[in-house]
């Protein structure tokens, strides 16, 4: 195995246990206690304060370089050539399905800041409230996600090397 | 649902596609198969305007959720 392919391997094995380790800590509460854990929501939570919100984009940007520059390392110039169509489905069907997501996510971002515009009581809140919820509740699992998503998509979005 | 179970159940969901995304990206890695950045930088290359604006709504998203707002 090369240095390159370990770098690669470590990378992506990190961001997956990251992933799991934020899966369990979102979902485990639910299923071993039923109720909702420890976290207390309520409406309109603030944002956060201009310290800590300057350290969760500095942590964003500096994760988001990291992925970008492992996107360069593991680029592979001999892959460029055209691909199967069954391999092709495969890169269309992940791509889709997380843009997919992305877009359920806005859509109820969306009906959720309608909803609770109309009325103040409404259970259906913006994911807004939820993230600043969570950043509230749980800082730095929230700081961990926000590295973890950063880099990810700063590693998908890297440009072609020269 | 209680606001902080929706919560949970709705943070968990992006989490999911990421971790399903790692884990194909391992099995390309190993396979030595084009990323699936490589394929999406493919992408990128070819619809630069769309990609400067995904990259737009991402940021805006981040800074919407997590920075301080003026009173």
């Amino acid at each position: 195995m090369t240095r390159k392919e370990l770098i690669s391997y470590v990378f992506l094995a990190a961001i997956a246990v990251l992933m799991l380790v934020l899966l369990y800590e979102l979902l485990w509460p639910l299923v071993a206690g039923g109720n909702s854990g420890r976290w207390q929501c309520s409406p309109h939570p603030p944002p956060p304060q201009l310290g800590p919100s300057i350290g969760y984009i500095t942590a964003a940007i500096v994760f988001f370089a990291a992925g970008n520059l492992l996107g360069l390392l593991r680029y592979h110039p001999a892959a460029d050539t055209p691909v199967s169509v069954g391999k092709a489905l495969l890169y269309q069907a992940v791509i889709t399905v997380f843009f997919f997501t992305v877009a359920l996510l806005l859509l109820y971002e969306a009906i959720g800041t309608w909803l609770t515009d109309v009325n103040q009581s409404s259970l259906w809140w913006p994911i807004t409230w939820y993230v600043r919820c969570a950043i509230e509740q749980a800082a730095w699992p929230a700081v961990a996600a926000i590295s973890g998503v950063s880099a990810l998509v700063g590693h998908w979005l890297h440009r072609r090397p020269a | 649902m209680e606001p902080q179970v929706a919560a949970r159940l709705l943070l968990s969901i992006p989490v999911t596609v990421l971790l399903a995304v790692a884990l194909l990206d391992i099995f390309l890695e190993a396979k030595k198969w084009p990323s699936i950045s490589q394929r999406l930088q493919t992408w990128t290359s070819d619809h630069p305007l769309l990609a400067a604006g995904l990259v737009a709504v991402l940021g805006a998203l981040v800074g919407h959720f997590l920075f301080w707002q003026f009173k």
